[in-house]
């Protein structure tokens, strides 16, 4: 009966684990522990669940060293608790010691971004609601969602959904963009690229630093080749 | 004999090590968190494709501490010369947070080691350049944004000199360094 509910795919049995890991690690903390962190992930947007969950599914894998599980651990506090850099919950959930592992770029990636990205969110809608003398109140009614919401997402408690942060631009009348500064890291990386290029043609400035050979700037250290490792 | 305690290890990047980088982070200035982002995203894999060598760098307990990377790109003097120019250079460099300044001793100082590697390289790639010596490269070149004081310190005491009149894109400075003979 069971195999005919559950298909056979091994994502959907991988997110089960996942789900059910989680579970299992939710029993294994006292009841205040259980009920901030069912909140905060109740709270947090779907991609950082997807996050978590995903994070805590890796977990039995025996590959994973105590370095690595340490780490998706603090990347999990982190996700879901972006204020206690300090981590008394971080702490707490490595202590806990429930498992986990780190076998996810994809999420990393993910959870980081956001990460740098929503102090930035948080400073910029301050910002522009004391500018604009409007009110958490306010604010709420405009965007469509609840004061309370307002007021985590300034304090950082709960991260911001996509379209929240979208509702928000447009009430404040600014580009999303000015929220959350995607773009800007976008335009960062662009500008690396085009370092690279090929037949980008020098200014003249560059010309001159780079065609006067006759007294070159060379290394102050000691140049030194750093030993390989190979991986298996 | 064993090596320094200090002593950093060189691992080829491959695209599989990403997943040993989660909880890496360059830190959280402007133009620091792109550099996260490169190594973690798709743009180390572009750079990779167009011939960018990348090493990830760890301690001896496999611990990583940074990357780097490095490549050639031609450019062309200015018209009406318009002739190839190859230079070396060095697209993006990172440690991780929790490791700069470290160690205290100035001589195994990671960044250093770090730059160390990628000087011995570049020099490396200068002299084995195989067509005529005309076209070698002979400088190595970096981009630093110019509000990143601790960078173009650490560059300027490795040997780099700022190019004068020089703004690149999204207020970045452009380093250079001579690895010719």
């Amino acid at each position: 009966m069971a195999d005919t509910l559950l298909p056979d795919d091994p994502k959907t049995v991988e997110r089960l684990d996942s789900v059910a890991c989680l579970f299992e690690w939710l029993r294994s903390m006292s009841g205040p522990d259980r009920k901030r962190f069912s909140c905060a992930l109740a709270e947090c947007s779907d991609a950082v669940q997807e996050v978590v969950i995903r994070l805590l599914g890796v977990v039995k894998s025996p590959r994973t060293t105590a370095v690595e599980r340490q780490r998706a651990l603090m990347t999990i506090a982190d996700a879901l608790f972006p204020n206690s850099a300090s981590g008394e919950y971080g702490l707490d959930l490595i202590a806990s010691e429930a498992n986990a592992a780190a076998e996810s770029v994809p999420l990393a990636r993910e959870v980081r971004k956001m990460d740098t990205q929503e102090a930035t969110f948080a400073d910029r809608v301050r910002e522009l609601m004391e500018t604009r003398r409007i009110s958490q109140q306010e604010l709420a009614s405009r965007a469509g969602c609840s004061q309370p919401a307002i007021s985590q997402m300034l304090n950082r408690t709960c991260r911001p959904q996509k379209k929240t942060i979208v509702k928000l631009a447009e009430a404040l009348n600014v580009q999303a963009s000015d929220l959350w500064p995607d773009i800007e890291m976008a335009e960062m990386l662009d500008a690396v690229a085009s370092f690279q290029q090929d037949d980008y043609v020098m200014t003249e400035a560059e010309a001159r630093a780079l065609g006067n050979t006759s007294q070159p700037n060379r290394p102050k250290i000691q140049a030194k080749a750093i030993p390989t490792r190979h991986r298996q | 004999m064993t090596d320094h305690p200090h002593q950093l290890y060189a691992v080829e990047f491959n695209e599989a090590d990403q997943a040993r980088l989660v909880g890496f982070s360059c830190g959280d200035e402007p133009w620091s968190r792109h550099v996260t982002e490169w190594i973690l995203g798709s743009d180390v894999l572009d750079s990779m494709k167009r011939g960018t060598r990348v090493w990830l760098f760890e301690t001896e307990r496999g611990e990583t501490v940074g990357f780097a990377s490095i490549g050639t790109s031609t450019w062309r003097w200015p018209p009406p010369d318009g002739a190839k120019a190859t230079v070396v250079l060095i697209p993006m460099f990172g440690v991780d947070v929790r490791y700069r300044g470290q160690p205290t001793e100035p001589d195994w100082r990671y960044s250093r080691q770090i730059m160390a590697h990628l000087i011995s390289e570049g020099q490396r790639i200068s002299c084995s350049w195989p067509d005529d010596p005309d076209v070698r490269p002979q400088w190595l070149v970096l981009m630093v944004h110019r509000d990143n004081a601790r960078a173009i310190g650490f560059y300027e005491q490795c040997g780099f000199e700022l190019i004068p009149d020089v703004v690149r894109r999204k207020d970045h400075l452009v380093m250079k360094l001579w690895i010719g003979a």
